[in-house]
């Protein structure tokens, strides 16, 4: 794994799945390198949990294939288990065990053996802060804590590519911050994650980019920016003036590569179709004009807007 | 020196004593931890994690605990009743039947159904799914599943195991008879714990696990009241019989089916839980191969013995059915081969004409059926005509002949057909394999029940016994021709039915040519590196010159 890799971690071509009628995946394609994070949104019903289900090899694509680490879910599915986590919105617990002997088990199902298990399970409960807990029965934890543990049991055998559905689903804010620092710190590690969520705040800090699945179809797939830049190619800017606001709106409303030009508390919003230069010389332009600018702030767009804007609430 | 001195260091003595032996036993008992863990490495991870569930569950207590007080309350009334003749009465027989009747529930009712559940739990809780993706393969899991069946019901055996002995010491039993009895509860045991597997890999849905649920328990009972009948039989009755070897002889027939079902079932149960890709069907097809063997070997033997001229007919005539239940199945298996199948297909032309047979496919498993279906055909008719007398036409054994040529025709035509439908209807919809073997089996009970209605509806035929309406119909046709009601019909039904498999075979011959033209596929280039990884070749040298230079 030390040497630079040829293919993606995760690779997803023309992905269908139909249960009867309904398209649940239709034509989906990505790509997920190593050590990065994507993140997976769409509504409820969009098709997440099916393509994630298709790449953890629990379910079949009618037509397409998906890569993990170079193997193709359909017809390796033996090869990509070994490098894959699978994190379901679900959490799978069984009665009459402890956390130290559910984790124990996983580890002997990946084929750890001897040495490489104990230190696998040392390795994990340090990384998910289980180690105070080992002896505790499952059913005891809270859902905070069970959440770890099946992050734990994610990662056990050490896997390259990491699908995690819905992991920050019930946590209480705490939870979901030391979350989002686990999956953080494993993306630092070269981990390459796949992760869905409601919780848009939550994956905007978290993923290098996102893709936006409504009705089993990708809409967009990409950064923040390179997505909000490619459905809004207007910024919209914020200038605060000492002084003639006055005078400042006006001389703003002369100039015909600006639009929507109004006053706004203590300066004045317009949009502007430039890209960043143009807009550095827009600044300087007013400058020079004598306009007394102290604030020159161009609005971004948050992972909750380009969702908005992308998707329709569509539901099949 | 004081008493109290002396106490002390007796004391001091003593202590020292203790901790020597314990500095002694520690190295050995950290080698022997040693030993049990590494041993505890190999051990199937589900075994380790279930023998742990099981040790805290509260059902195991439990029914350990009822065990032994049960066995305990047979102990103490049994003595009480028989009194003073426990010095000279052969009362073992007795007591053991009564010890036999305790262990029998757990072990053909709690024990197969303990596995049922711990798999269909794992579907219910939703481990399941967490099982599947790790590295466990399908045959691991069930491996598992069994094993903990087995190590429960050795439980169960350690705690009765002192009062079966105490039989054996009121005399009236011999070991052979206790040995015998035991084998067959801990066989039956794990064969229910099999069956249970395979019904809990089935279920699904979670209608279909309620109703399987139920009927799996109703399987267990009707079986745990069989087998109490059985066990009082063999007790009072059978034990006479140890002597004798047709005993043996029909003991290692049950053995033989049992080996046979078993086989089947473990394989059916992998089958069930393995991805698609896989190949699901070539163990299936080598297990039925081992029927028809084990099936031959066992008729040829009892020809041996009594050489009934039936033997061959009735022999063909059920494994005709056999082959025509397994055969919609395999007919009703995708027409296509998956890459990871072809990717291990035989490559040598011995290879290929042998065993690409047993490669997946529908077309495939019909060649394998009629393959299989003809060499009992070729075996069964000689035997006939060798072991009776044959006059073209007439006599007894012309109409088993024929008889069996009818029934090898009616499998082919209704399983090519079958087949040549479910292919049809497959162009336009998705077809399972359940619902491909549904429509073979249809298409048999329209074939045979169409011609049955409106005959029996009709005032011209209703009286008219066999008419050629009945073409379609496989039972009351071979039936007609085997007790030689006309040799007129058995004389145009025999090329008819001839006639029209050869054409079926004609017509399902495309279908098996285009399966069997499939040839191997380089592995992917991944996987080639992957294996490469996983097993790094050891180059060794071959002749001096392969040796590393030394300078």
């Amino acid at each position: 794994m030390g040497q630079a890799l040829s293919h993606p971690q995760i690779e997803v071509r023309n992905l269908h799945r139909t249960f009867g009628d309904t398209h649940a995946v239709n034509d989906i394609s990505f790509e997920v390198a190593a050590g990065e994070v994507l993140g997976y949104i769409g509504p409820n019903g969009a098709g997440k949990t099916t393509s994630m289900r298709i790449l953890a090899t629990l379910d079949e694509p009618t037509t397409g294939d998906a890569f993990i680490d170079g193997f193709s879910v359909v017809e390796d599915p033996d090869r990509v288990r070994r490098r894959l986590g699978f994190m379901p919105d679900y959490f799978g617990t069984y009665a009459n065990v402890n956390v130290h002997e559910y984790l124990d088990f996983f580890a002997r199902a990946y084929g750890l053996r001897g040495k490489e298990r104990t230190d696998a399970i040392g390795f994990v409960k340090d990384f998910t802060g289980l180690d105070k807990l080992e002896q505790k029965p499952i059913d005891g934890l809270s859902k905070g804590m069970k959440q770890r543990l099946c992050l734990g049991r994610t990662m056990i055998h050490d896997p390259s590519v990491m699908v995690m559905d819905e992991p920050a689903a019930g946590l209480d804010p705490r939870a979901r911050i030391e979350l989002r620092e686990m999956i953080g710190r494993l993306a630092d590690i070269g981990k390459a994650v796949l992760i869905s969520s409601h919780i848009l705040t939550e994956l905007a800090e978290v993923c290098h980019r996102v893709a936006i699945i409504e009705q089993g179809q990708l809409l967009a797939v990409g950064s923040v920016d390179e997505i909000s830049g490619k459905f809004e190619t207007q910024a919209v800017v914020e200038v605060r003036f000492v002084g003639d606001v006055e005078a400042a709106h006006n001389w703003l409303v002369s100039r015909d590569d600006l639009l929507d030009v109004r006053k706004h508390n203590r300066g004045v919003a317009f949009r502007h179709a430039g890209d960043e230069t143009s807009q550095a010389d827009l600044l300087k332009q007013m400058i020079e004009a004598g306009l007394q600018v102290v604030e020159f702030r161009c609005q971004t767009k948050s992972l909750e807007d380009v969702f908005l804007h992308v998707t329709q609430g569509r539901v099949q | 020196m004081s008493a109290a001195a002396v106490e002390s260091d007796a004391i001091e003595n003593e202590s020292t004593l203790s901790a020597r032996v314990v500095a002694w036993l520690q190295p050995w008992l950290v080698r022997i931890e040693e030993k049990f863990n590494y041993v505890g490495d190999y051990l199937n991870p589900i075994v380790v994690k279930e023998t742990r569930q099981a040790l805290k569950s509260r059902q195991f207590v439990f029914t350990f605990v009822a065990l032994l007080i049960a066995c305990w309350l047979i102990t103490i009334i049994g003595v009480a009743m028989i009194g003073p003749g426990i010095y000279y009465s052969a009362s073992g027989g007795m007591l053991l039947m009564w010890y036999y009747y305790v262990l029998l529930f757990p072990l053909a009712v709690i024990v197969p159904f303990s596995a049922f559940r711990s798999l269909l739990t794992e579907k219910e809780d939703n481990t399941y799914d967490l099982l599947t993706v790790t590295s466990l393969s399908p045959r691991r899991i069930i491996n598992g599943k069994l094993s903990s069946a087995m190590i429960q019901i050795g439980v169960y055996f350690s705690a009765i195991a002192p009062c079966i002995a105490f039989t054996y010491l009121l005399r009236g039993i011999d070991v052979l008879t206790i040995a015998l009895l035991l084998a067959l509860a801990v066989l039956g045991s794990i064969g229910l714990s099999m069956v249970g597997l395979v019904f809990a890999a089935a279920a699904k849905q979670k209608y279909g696990q309620t109703l399987i649920s139920v009927a799996f328990v109703t399987l267990l009972l009707i079986c745990f009241s069989m087998s109490l009948r059985g066990a009082t039989t063999f007790l009072f009755e059978g034990m006479q019989f140890v002597q004798d070897w047709e005993f043996w002889a029909g003991m290692s027939g049950i053995l033989t089916a049992y080996i046979c079902i078993f086989a089947s079932s473990y394989f059916a149960a992998i089958a069930m839980i393995t991805f698609s890709a896989a190949n699901r069907s070539t163990p299936l097809r080598w297990t039925m191969l081992l029927h028809q063997v084990c099936w031959v070997g066992w008729f040829a033997f009892a020809m041996f013995i009594d050489s009934f001229d039936e033997g061959p007919v009735i022999g063909f005539l059920l494994a005709a059915i056999y082959w025509f239940v397994v055969g919609t199945l395999l007919t009703a298996e995708q027409p296509i081969m998956s890459e990871r199948v072809r990717r291990a297909l035989p490559q040598s032309l011995l290879g290929r004409v042998t065993l690409s047979w047993l490669a997946p496919g529908s077309g495939t498993g019909f060649g394998f059926t009629l393959a299989n279906l003809t060499t009992l055909l070729v075996l069964a008719v000689p035997t006939t005509i060798f072991f009776g007398d044959f006059n073209w036409g007439t006599g007894r054994t012309f109409c088993y002949v024929a008889a069996m040529f009818v029934g090898w025709a009616y499998v082919v035509i209704y399983l090519g057909l079958g087949r040549l439908f479910i292919n049809f209807l497959r162009r336009y919809s998705n077809i399972s394999l359940l619902a491909g073997f549904m429509v073979s089996v249809i298409l048999v009970i329209f074939g045979t029940l169409t011609p049955v209605i409106i005959q029996s509806s009709s005032r011209v035929w209703q009286n008219a016994g066999y008419t050629w309406l009945q073409v379609t119909n496989p039972f009351w046709s071979t039936v007609n021709i085997l007790e030689n009601r006309s040799t007129a019909v058995t004389l145009w039904l025999l090329p008819l039915t001839l006639g029209v498999a050869v054409c079926v075979i004609l017509l399902n011959l495309m279908g098996m040519a285009r399966e069997l033209r499939q040839t191997r596929i380089a592995l992917p280039g991944r996987v080639v590196e992957d294996e490469a990884e996983l097993h790094p070749v050891v180059e060794v040298a071959t002749s001096p010159w392969d040796q590393p230079d030394e300078g």
